[in-house]
């Protein structure tokens, strides 16, 4: 009894795409959707897509298309190029030319890193409160004195700049 | 068309050889061999008691005081 009832719930399907609508219109034939058709693409990858650019001729191109049936050498250039551009849409070199985004970027990065200092400058002058007494000259100088005296890093930081013979920074 | 990766490869193989081995031979010449003349000369005339008696006078060992 309930597997009948279960039965009932999962043959009622609600109509809800409009695929379906459609389909109800058309004697249960459903149009295809662009994107489920063959594409064109540019990519360096695709040498050949799988469908030409220009879908829907002209009079004049579909002539052209019975022309290029003959002999090419009857083509003239012009028309070999009409020809490319019918089933290209951009050469390689058009396809991979750059751009100028990289201008656009780096400008933007650089606006908003300004940005960013005036408000580090306005954080300095009206949020935070003075620094430490450590770092007055006074406190720094006595500092460097005792780190000499005790032979901070003698063979190639500080101590190995200061001369002790002459009491100075060596040159 | 052709050879595309091959011809990306042997770029990127060649330039990622020089690159390592160039990185690897400016630390050696730029930083590790200074460093072992700087330890060398340093070493070459120390003396560690005249070093300890001027730490000594300074003042700065707890251990040993001026005095």
């Amino acid at each position: 009894m309930l597997a009948s009832r279960v039965f009932s719930l999962v043959g009622r399907r609600s109509i809800s795409t409009s695929l379906c609508l459609r389909a109800h219109g058309h004697a249960g034939v459903v149009k295809a959707e662009d994107y489920t058709l063959p594409a064109y693409v540019d990519r360096r990858d695709v040498p050949l897509p799988e469908v030409a650019f220009v879908r829907e001729l002209s009079a004049q191109q579909k002539a052209l298309k019975e022309k290029e049936k003959a002999s090419w050498s009857a083509l003239s250039v012009d028309e070999k190029v009409e020809l490319y551009r019918m089933k290209f849409n951009e050469t390689y070199a058009e396809m991979n030319k750059g751009t100028n985004e990289w201008k656009t970027v780096l400008g933007g990065v650089f606006f908003f890193l300004g940005f960013t200092g005036l408000i580090l400058i306005w954080q300095k002058h009206f949020m935070y409160g003075p620094i430490p007494h450590t770092f007055s000259d006074e406190w720094l100088a006595a500092q460097t004195k005792r780190m000499l005296d005790m032979r901070v890093n003698p063979v190639e930081g500080i101590s190995a700049q200061w001369d002790f013979d002459n009491n100075e920074w060596k040159k | 068309m052709r050879h595309l990766l091959a011809r990306r490869m042997k770029f990127h193989l060649l330039g990622a050889f020089l690159v390592s081995l160039g990185s690897a031979a400016l630390y050696k010449f730029g930083v590790a061999e200074p460093r072992k003349q700087a330890y060398a000369t340093f070493y070459r005339n120390y003396d560690p008691v005249k070093d300890f008696e001027a730490m000594k006078a300074a003042g700065v060992l707890e251990s040993a005081p001026a005095k």
